[in-house]
């Protein structure tokens, strides 16, 4: 009995700085995930100044990662354990529901939108009008895991008579990002395109001339757009500590450039209830999120 | 009154059972089947020889028949290939490419014309009730922003057949979209291959386009590296092109082996709707681009579904 207590003691003794070395390593960097919505290098690029911001304020290294896939968030999310995640409507969503996640703050955009809806579009020329003719045609989705590139319109179709939407389509595929789903449809790729109007909207304003090839055959409503949530494993006055800095970085001249870079006006509460058309989506879509395999 | 309504009867029901009666008859004749195929033009090739596969796999050997005719693709030899396929009475004309479908139409034959590879905007116009087929359209815009994206270009060369309708159709296409990217476009007309040697050295360009021209495509494969960018449409083995952009050929090929049963079983062209679906091929070549130092950036890579090494 005396040897079990001593050997307890050591593995306590030897454990115990383990433990607190873990802890003090996770305070010295902060690791927040971005899901890949458009082309990785330009959003790196937009989200890098925001690291080095959070980074000064906080004293704590802020980094970014680039989560590959959109199916594999909630998988990397837990392997490289991440504090938070900048995620989209339905990652926000799963993550929610998978790895508690709390929801803290929303990007506004610079037209001073805080939501996206989703498209269906087709190119001008294509003669597709309505649903019907989308029938035998090929159709490009972002993923699974999305919810103005993929539920949105699974949704639709269910509400418009379409049981089975895949066996509607001729061919889907996935393409990985919104930016390659619209180029699949301006490129001749693929005949329908399911994609996020801001990315659209974004593509527009580069390059004009894109807006008299495509149509629109249907949109969603809107849905709250990318959205910082944070693990609850890390430390409350922490979350507050980042939330507060973000929510006043529109105050903070250093704050506002760093906004610009991101293609932002501001950041704004978030909260779970931000989330209930997207619930509403999945009813619509017959997804029960329990069972729902979001990976391709 | 009721005289008049039983001939009408008689009348409707006779008509009736003679369409039938045609249309069985014509499923189950042995078949002959026309075609007009451009020569040297490798991708009209590579559509045929998938047709030709799935019709084997498809179609009982032996229930058709081929005539195939190879014309050069200017207007007058492929007429000279419809006139001969009509004066051999085939029952049904495949027509690859724009001109090829376009000659057959001029020649206004009795027999189904069922087209392959033609280009939208200029067949659209060309209705009736014996013309169906497999068509597409090019995305001007999409390949002018990738040739920029990897270069910057003051000048395009857009080389065109003035006869060949799809080609000028799709340079003044690029007079439109061009002038946004801050790109002159240099017009490079060929009515023959050889013409492009000559013209080439009297233009300076920073990138060159082939158009879907038939004649533009042959004169790619001589094309000898300039140190110029290439960007084609029409895809050709024998050439090497930074870019490619072009509708798949087994799609086209699949498509129009599903239009010729139709036809073969007695459906009429006009009962079967044009085929346009959005299946194309955008092929960067890497291995090109790097001997030319020309980056492109891995986002573009992903696009493509094909990258030559």
């Amino acid at each position: 009995m005396k040897m079990v207590s001593i050997f307890v003691l050591i593995s306590i003794l030897i454990l115990f700085p383990a433990i607190c070395f873990s802890q003090e390593k996770s305070k010295n960097e902060i690791l927040i995930g971005l899901i890949p919505e458009e082309n990785i290098f330009r959003q790196m690029d937009r989200y890098r100044p925001l690291g080095d911001y959070l980074s000064n304020k906080l004293n704590i290294k802020t980094r970014f990662t680039i989560l590959s896939r959109y199916g594999d968030i909630i998988d990397r999310f837990l392997i490289r354990n991440l504090d938070g995640a900048f995620f989209g409507a339905f990652t926000s969503v799963l993550a929610i529901e998978k790895l508690k996640v709390e929801p803290v703050v929303r990007l506004q955009n610079i037209d001073g939108t805080t939501t996206a809806e989703g498209y269906i579009i087709v190119r001008k020329d294509s003669g597709i009008k309505d649903i019907k003719d989308m029938k035998g045609k090929t159709i490009a989705f972002v993923d699974r895991a999305t919810a103005t590139g993929f539920l949105f319109a699974i949704a639709y179709f269910k509400e418009h008579g379409i049981a089975n939407p895949f066996s509607y389509f001729k061919e889907y595929y996935f393409t990985g990002s919104h930016d390659s789903a619209l180029l699949s449809v301006l490129d001749g790729r693929a005949d329908i395109g399911v994609v996020k109007s801001t990315i659209v909207r974004e593509r527009i304003r580069r390059e004009p001339l894109i807006e008299n090839e495509i149509s629109i055959i249907a949109r969603s409503m809107p849905l709250p757009d990318v959205t910082l949530c944070l693990s609850k494993k890390l430390d409350s006055a922490l979350r507050d500590k980042i939330k507060r800095i973000l929510i006043t970085m529109d105050r903070d001249p250093e704050g506002i450039k760093v906004l610009e870079r991101l293609g932002a006006s501001r950041f704004i509460n978030a909260s779970k209830e931000d989330f209930i058309p997207v619930y509403n989506l999945l009813k619509k879509a017959d997804i029960n999120l329990k069972t729902y395999r979001y990976k391709q | 009154m009721k005289f008049f309504k039983n001939i009408f009867l008689y009348l409707l029901v006779t008509f009736l059972i003679y369409s039938f009666y045609n249309s069985e008859s014509f499923a189950q004749q042995k078949k002959t089947i026309g075609i007009i195929l451009p020569s040297n033009v490798p991708y009209y090739e590579e559509v045929h020889t998938h047709v030709l596969k799935r019709l084997e796999g498809n179609i009982i050997s032996g229930d058709i028949d081929l005539l195939i005719q190879k014309p050069y693709p200017d207007p007058i030899a492929l007429s000279n290939a419809v006139r001969k396929l009509i004066a051999l009475n085939v029952d049904i004309i495949i027509s690859y490419g724009t001109e090829a479908t376009l000659a057959a139409i001029r020649e206004k034959p009795q027999q189904p014309i069922i087209f392959v590879g033609g280009y939208n905007p200029v067949l659209e116009k060309y209705r009736s009730n014996n013309i169906t087929g497999v068509e597409f359209k090019t995305p001007i815009l999409s390949i002018t922003r990738y040739l920029n994206s990897m270069k910057e270009i003051k000048t395009l060369g857009v080389v065109y057949n003035p006869l060949e309708s799809d080609s000028v159709y799709q340079l003044n296409e690029f007079l439109k979209c061009c002038p946004f990217y801050k790109i002159t476009v240099i017009k490079i007309p060929i009515k023959t291959a050889s013409e492009l040697k000559k013209i080439l050295p009297e233009k300076k360009v920073d990138a060159l386009i082939f158009t879907t021209s038939s004649i533009a495509n042959i004169a790619l494969s001589g094309f000898s590296n300039t140190g110029i960018p290439v960007a084609t449409l029409l895809p050709r083995k024998d050439a090497k092109p930074i870019i490619s952009l072009y509708p798949s050929a087994k799609k086209q090929a699949e498509k129009a082996v599903s239009i010729i049963q139709n036809v073969i079983k007695g459906k009429r062209p006009l009962e079967i709707p044009r085929d346009l679906s959005a299946d194309m091929e955008l092929i960067f070549n890497l291995a090109e681009a790097y001997k030319m130092n020309l980056r492109i950036s891995a986002d573009l890579l992903t696009e493509a579904t094909e990258v030559v090494y």
